[in-house]
């Protein structure tokens, strides 16, 4: 963890803009930021899905395999930054109700 | 001869098409295995697989006496397998030095700054790794190798497309790791080079493998020669009237 944190940060700062990304493309599409649990749930699903797209587009696998990171640990930190963001955005919006 | 990783007896196919029927690739440590063929032959697939990259459809791999019906690189990597791809290894989102820093730190390897003087990469060690020439990226996922020190190195044609001068450093690193006692196994079409650094030939052809032996010996088989050398690659690597008795009885692919 110590050393290959970077590479972690990084998955996880790539993960929080595509969540960002996501939920501005919802407010384009006038969607409002209050959305049911099961499209705050296909949200945090799509941005792990496009984070293994990214990897994929990025040839990164062969780096963290020689690593002895498993797919599915990057793929969990890269849902980390959705599943907080709508959590989060979920209280402030109750908080503000 | 101690066989320290082992594809054994391994079948793959894609979309309908057979590439592999029985195709065995081992790894022995101190020494460097190349793996030669036509394109289209399962050079690659076998490496990968060998390298937890991709699954067979069956066949075993064996890596330090245990036997592994599915493994992942993963798990492999952890225990000493380093997979080098045919291209990019290293990432282009980090600087050279920040993933050497990953692969010593986690795996207590050389030390980059010796890794990257080694490869004679130490001036581009702050650069990203798309910013470096197809040759200086080979060199940069060998030093990537030496901060690993892997017991197994699984290389899928590192020298494709890269300057004589970088296929001489490459191959010194292989003999160096080998020197070390790691399991080299490297693919590829590079004849003259890679028989020059090999101290054993695989020859796969026709979905199987053929263990030729030494590269005097290969060199010497009569169907090898046919089937994958050819009349010009021959006259490049020695031309040799005669066929070695005992090379082809060891590996005759029509048995």
């Amino acid at each position: 963890m110590r050393f290959t944190g970077p590479l972690i940060l990084a998955y996880f700062r790539r993960a929080a803009l595509v969540w960002l990304g996501l939920r501005a493309l919802l407010l384009l599409a006038r969607i409002p930021p209050a959305v049911s649990v099961g499209t705050a749930a296909l949200i945090a699903v799509m941005a792990t899905a496009l984070g293994a797209v990214d990897i994929a587009r990025r040839h990164e696998r062969a780096l963290l395999g020689n690593l002895g990171i498993p797919l599915g640990a990057v793929l969990a930190i890269s849902a980390l930054p959705a599943v907080i963001g709508e959590v989060g955005l979920r209280m402030i919006i109750d908080a503000s109700r | 001869m101690s066989v320290l990783l082992a594809a054994d007896c391994v079948s793959k196919s894609f979309t309908g098409r057979r590439v592999l029927t029985a195709g065995t690739l081992r790894a022995v440590p101190g020494e460097i295995r190349v793996v030669l063929g036509r394109n289209g032959v399962g050079k690659s697939t076998l490496i990968k697989i060998a390298a937890g990259w991709i699954q067979p459809d069956s066949g075993c791999v064996h890596y330090d006496g245990r036997a592994y019906l599915s493994v992942r690189l993963p798990a492999l990597a952890a225990q000493g397998v380093f997979y080098l791809p045919d291209h990019d290894l290293l990432s282009s989102a980090f600087t050279v030095r920040a993933q050497l820093t990953m692969f010593a730190g986690r795996f207590r390897g050389d030390d980059p700054a010796d890794a990257a003087d080694r490869m004679d990469i130490a001036a581009l060690i702050d650069r990203r790794p798309h910013t470096l020439s197809g040759g200086e990226r080979r060199r940069a996922e060998l030093a990537a190798v030496f901060c690993r020190r892997p017991r197994c190195l699984l290389a899928d044609e590192p020298y494709r497309g890269i300057a004589p001068r970088d296929a001489a450093a490459l191959t010194e690193a292989f003999r160096q790791l080998a020197a070390g006692g790691c399991a080299v196994v490297v693919t590829g079409h590079e004849v003259p080079t890679l028989l020059d650094a090999a101290t054993h030939v695989t020859w796969c052809t026709a979905g199987t493998t053929y263990e030729l032996g030494a590269p005097e010996v290969a060199r010497r088989h009569e169907e090898f020669r046919r089937g994958y050398l050819g009349p010009r690659a021959v006259s490049m690597t020695g031309s040799i009237s005669s066929t070695d008795a005992s090379g082809t009885k060891n590996a005759d692919p029509s048995r």
